[in-house]
């Protein structure tokens, strides 16, 4: 839809105990921590990755975590991550993950 | 207090449990039983932060376990969720006892064998569940409410090749 974006990073946790999805964070946390914010975005609130991240964000003041992810929220955050400040551009995405949700018929 | 479930899970708290299990099992309080968490005060924050607010829940060590699994919720309905087989041995080993146990996540290492897509065990931990079974505990493993339950040692015995008829 947009292309290919730097600094985007995808990990699973497939076949991985809890702590191999650590590790597995960690590895890509230490390339990036030099950061000035960085978000981390989860399917899943209290989930292994959750915790996994959410155990990095309680020992790294850097991170962000959002969860509850869809696509407009993605598309919104790589779209517009170079234009706001940290705090607006956590709003931006929420805000379009909200109007991601809709039905109709 | 009424215990309804014992389970062992190396991801401990997690989607699996929460989004899955507590409800299915109408639970109100999460005992959470883990040498490891419960000596790391961050590790056991986001672990009792991921439960909805309505669950009551503590991570403590197996040998404190052993002593709150007694009396103090006497109307609601209790899970004891374990993070390791080495946390149920030092339950077992403090005086604890259970009558049923859920296997629900054993995850892969390299000196594990696959049993089943969630449960790995080594060559020891093979043999330590085999006593905890010898010794009155019924085993069986289910990942999630909906999957077939299969009873551990099931899936322990080797199968026989029908072919060659040799062990597998």
């Amino acid at each position: 839809m947009i292309g290919l974006r730097d600094d985007f990073i995808a990990i699973s946790n497939a076949d991985a105990g809890p702590d191999e999805i650590e590790e597995r964070l960690q590895v890509i946390y230490q390339k990036y921590r030099d950061y000035h914010c960085i978000f981390i975005f989860i399917d899943l609130f209290g989930s292994s990755c959750w915790k996994a991240a959410r155990l990095l964000s309680l020992r790294n003041k850097n991170i962000r975590i959002i969860t509850g992810v869809n696509l407009p929220m993605l598309l919104s955050f790589l779209t517009k991550r170079d234009r706001f400040p940290v705090d607006d551009l956590e709003n931006l995405v929420r805000e379009a993950g909200k109007r991601g949700i809709e039905s109709r018929g | 207090m009424k215990t309804v479930f014992y389970r062992v899970d190396e991801k401990f708290i997690h989607a699996q449990f929460i989004y899955g299990w507590l409800p299915f099992l109408n639970a109100k309080i999460v005992m959470g039983v883990s040498e490891k968490t419960a000596n790391d005060p961050e590790s056991s924050h986001a672990y009792i932060e991921a439960l909805p607010a309505e669950i009551s829940a503590s991570i403590i060590r197996p040998k404190e376990a052993v002593k709150s699994n007694i009396g103090e919720y006497e109307a609601e309905r209790m899970v004891v969720l374990f993070s390791s087989l080495q946390d149920v041995l030092l339950y077992f080993e403090a005086g604890g006892k259970i009558r049923r146990l859920n296997l629900g996540g054993i995850y892969p290492l390299p000196d594990r064998k696959e049993y089943l897509p969630f449960i790995h065990l080594t060559d020891e931990e093979k043999i330590l569940v085999i006593e905890m079974i010898s010794t009155g505990t019924d085993i069986y493993c289910q990942d999630t409410p909906y999957s077939e339950p299969r009873e551990l040692l099931s899936i322990l015995q080797p199968k026989q090749n029908l072919k060659s008829g040799k062990n597998e």
